[in-house]
């Protein structure tokens, strides 16, 4: 499946970037540089050549895992990228943890106590995340976190997220990618368990005289989740693509406000390369979703 | 019910994360040091909104801050708006202005310890003009021919036509001079991973899309004139913090996690009102233009632009679009830049005049002929299709542009786009008019803007007049600064009468400064001057 995927999305990038109006030697010169200068570095650049050409040229490169040179910085591409990946991911996984450690606990919840105050309260409040814009979120978060209380710096990454300052500085930051996905994963995992709950086995279960919390944890909980894990799996990839949001504001280092500012820019290897890295991950995360639902629904591996 | 419930939702988990996190908040305070008052030094914050493309001012197009504070140029622009010597102590100028000769300062090292010397100055000339560098600031060379070591501190310049630009080149961190010794050792290298100048501060670190960290120079003691402090600077270290968000950078400067912010116009009226930020305004060198395509009709006719310019009210987009913070400038020249002209206003602008306007449109055949308010001629109504960017201010620019317009029956409409995608569809020329600005701090500028040979660059406006190609070529070079002036003058008045550009107005940057931070002070076209800057106190993040 890769393989295709990376070819479809390496042609597909290269494409809309020479597609997109906006030269990147024009960005770079200056107003006073002359038409012949902008020739010479377009040569340079092999920018002069064919488009299939450049591509094939492209291609061949990425293949020997040769992402060139920025235009704009003429860094490596390659190591530009795996400097910044790590923070990126980082910023990822802590809001990915923020939102299965808060979503899911507070659907499964409202499930168990459906119709309740806490139901309401948490499906209102879900509603409200999942419609609030992020960037909106984020000044909540640094107005009344920051600002008023002072428990969280505004901006910035303090160091790796294992000591005190770096830890404090990734919370607002993840909360505020986070919050949106634990919104949709509460509704989800809600109403997936609500409908397990109404399965006969949970009947017989409850029959056989067991506790209700042995039925609900023991025997609903996990069937529960198999729909929810999937959602998890692609929600990682939202969240990473919120990450690019995420990481301006808060002026966060990472991989995200790079390719922003690259596109910008219209810095063609550095596009190319995050596209086909964003490519690679989402591939890897419906992959591991897939083992994770076999995992989680054992019948999965006779089909 | 949905509100009052979520309010009473989001009051619970505010509280709950609160208790959870009185824990840390006490720990934070615990955390801080408690450093004794120091009277002078301490680390300066600056925020920076993408990071430079290299520190290397041979590879980079466009130098800021950051560069100004590691290298030292030959030649200083001073309070007084003239040029003062820095680097070089003097000069003279021979040979009908195609050769300038340099005596330099003594005594000056690079932060590698080598010194600095005309051979020094001569390696940073021709590297810039080395054709295999494609440097995108070779052209600040001009016509360059070479440069020509004297003895060691005497370095001549040589052009192949006079170049009167040269001293405002000079005065850019484009030819500024770095040490010849580190860009041999570093190589590719040299730029991104080290940068050795001879200026107030040395490069220490720059952790790409993050930030850039700089420290003092102990062995400086050559400080532009007008600085009381002659000797290395207070601060101990300078960090430039990449923040691309506009808010959070405000934020982070009420906040006191950033001493200096530059402020959008929206914001100045709300930081000017914190008890801990002081709010600097300087006049720039941008003019902000609506640039009329001259050679596409129906706008070709030059009664049609001048029309226009006879309905823009600048008082008006400057006070309703900007908050005050812009000079209404009818001259293609910024109010804080030589060759600015006031005299022209009285003598060549067009002054607002809405009937004038209507009288210029009837004579170029436009008239309300179906009486529905717009001007039509063979049953076509007059359209301008105004190109801005999409980026405050210009959208609100925009609109109360529009609105003026309109009032002389011309319908208008407006595209804003991101830069890159409007200022690569003017050369085509398919274009009626853009709304954008430009920022240069000398006049040779309009030679870009104005002249044929640019069509497929930079003259946006397709203006072509031989008169006016004639007078930007002789301008380039004169060295006579009044008979230049003069020129420019000349130049600018048929600029304005027939009009492809109706500058409107120079912006007014403002600067946010912490409180605590002293001695700063904003430059003629808006530097930041730190060489006397200090904290009084150290503030703890």
């Amino acid at each position: 499946m890769l393989f295709p995927v990376l070819v479809g999305v390496s042609v597909a990038t290269f494409l809309m970037i020479h597609i997109a109006p906006g030269d990147p030697v024009d960005l770079m010169m200056p107003d006073y540089g002359t038409a012949e200068d902008v020739a010479r570095i377009r040569a340079r650049l092999g920018l002069d050549q064919p488009l299939h050409i450049q591509y094939f040229r492209y291609a061949a490169n990425v293949l020997r895992l040769d992402f060139g040179r920025s235009i704009r910085t003429n860094r490596l591409v390659k190591n530009e990228i795996l400097s910044r990946w790590p923070m990126t991911i980082e910023l990822t996984v802590a809001s990915l943890l923020v939102a299965v450690g808060l979503g899911i606990p507070l659907g499964v919840l409202s499930a168990v106590k459906q119709n309740s105050v806490l139901d309401y309260t948490c499906m209102v409040g879900a509603l409200i995340w999942v419609c609030m814009p992020s960037f909106f979120f984020a000044l909540l978060l640094q107005l009344i976190f920051a600002m008023s209380l002072k428990l969280f710096p505004v901006f910035g990454r303090a160091g790796p997220p294992w000591t005190w300052e770096g830890f404090l500085s990734l919370v607002l930051p993840a909360v505020s990618l986070g919050a949106r996905s634990a919104a949709i994963l509460a509704r989800l995992s809600r109403s997936s368990t609500l409908e397990v709950l109404r399965q006969d086995y949970i009947r017989t279960a409850r029959a056989k005289g067991l506790a209700e919390r042995v039925v609900v944890y023991k025997h609903a909980l996990k069937n529960a989740v198999i729909p929810v894990a999937t959602v998890v799996g692609l929600q990682f990839g939202g969240l990473l693509g919120g990450a690019f949001i995420t990481e301006t504001i808060f002026a966060r280092p990472g991989v995200g406000r790079f390719a922003v500012l690259a596109i910008f820019n219209r810095d063609i290897p550095v596009i190319q390369a995050i596209a086909l890295m964003m490519a690679v991950i989402f591939v890897m995360c419906n992959l591991a979703v897939d083992l994770l639902y076999a995992y989680l629904d054992p019948r999965i591996r006779y089909d | 019910m949905s509100t009052k419930v979520a309010g009473k939702w989001l009051a619970l988990v505010l509280a709950m994360v609160m208790v959870l996190l009185a824990g840390c908040a006490r720990k934070t305070e615990e955390a801080k040091p408690t450093e004794p008052e120091i009277v002078k030094g301490g680390t300066l914050r600056i925020t920076y909104s993408s990071d430079p493309t290299s520190l290397d001012v041979h590879l980079t197009p466009s130098v800021g801050l950051v560069h100004s504070l590691i290298y030292d140029t030959l030649v200083v622009f001073g309070p007084d708006r003239q040029y003062h010597g820095h680097l070089a102590e003097s000069w003279e100028v021979g040979a009908g202005g195609r050769e300038i000769t340099f005596y330099l300062r003594k005594g000056v090292t690079f932060h590698d310890g080598t010194e600095f010397d005309a051979e020094a100055v001569k390696f940073n000339f021709d590297r810039l003009a080395n054709p295999d560098l494609a440097s995108p600031g070779a052209t600040w060379l001009g016509p360059y021919e070479r440069t020509e070591v004297i003895d060691k501190y005497t370095v001549k310049v040589i052009f192949k036509e006079p170049y009167s630009p040269f001293l405002y080149s000079l005065s850019t961190e484009f030819l500024a001079i770095q040490s010849p010794a580190a860009i041999q050792k570093y190589g590719d290298d040299y730029g991104q991973k080290a940068a050795v100048g001879t200026g107030p501060f040395m490069f220490e670190a720059w952790e790409a899309g993050d930030r850039i960290t700089l420290v003092r120079n102990p062995n400086y003691k050559w400080p532009p004139f007008w600085y009381e402090n002659k000797g290395p600077a207070y601060f101990e270290k300078v960090i430039f913090y990449n923040m691309p968000d506009e808010m959070t950078r405000l934020l982070a400067l009420e906040n006191a996690e950033i001493d200096i912010v530059g402020i959008p116009t929206h914001a100045v009226e709300d930081m000017k009102a914190k008890p801990n930020v002081e709010v600097y305004e300087a006049e720039t060198s941008s003019v902000v233009y609506l640039g009329i395509n001259s050679s596409k009709a129906p706008w070709s006719d030059a009664r049609l632009r001048q029309a226009v310019a006879h309905i823009v009210d600048r008082e008006e987009i400057v006070n309703v679009a900007l908050n005050g913070m812009g000079v209404p400038n009818p001259t293609p020249i910024s109010t804080a830049v030589f060759g600015y002209e006031p005299s022209l206003i009285e003598e060549v602008v067009y002054p607002r005049d809405i009937e004038r306007a209507k009288t210029l449109l009837a004579e170029a055949g436009y008239r309300d002929t179906d009486g529905d308010g717009w001007v039509d001629k063979d049953g076509k109504p007059l359209v301008l299709e105004i190109m801005t960017y999409n980026s405050d201010p210009y959208p609100r620019l925009a609109e109360v542009v529009r609105e003026q317009i309109i009032k002389a029956g011309i319908k208008v409409k407006i595209k804003t786009l991101e830069s890159a995608t409007l200022l690569a569809a003017t050369p085509k020329g398919e274009h009626d008019a853009i709304l954008i600005a430009y920022g240069w701090s000398d006049p040779d500028i309009l030679y870009y803007f104005f002249h044929s040979s640019r069509l497929d660059r930079t003259n946006r406006v397709h203006y072509v007049n031989p008169q006016v190609d004639q007078l930007l070529e002789k301008a380039r070079t004169v060295v006579d600064a009044d008979e230049r002036f003069a020129i420019y003058r000349q130049i600018q008045s048929i600029i304005i009468r027939d009009a492809p550009w109706i500058p409107l107005y120079t912006p007014i940057a403002c600067t946010g400064v912490r409180a605590e931070v002293k001695g700063f002070k904003l430059g003629p076209r808006g530097a930041y001057w730190l060489h006397d800057a200090y904290k009084e106190v150290p503030a703890t993040k």
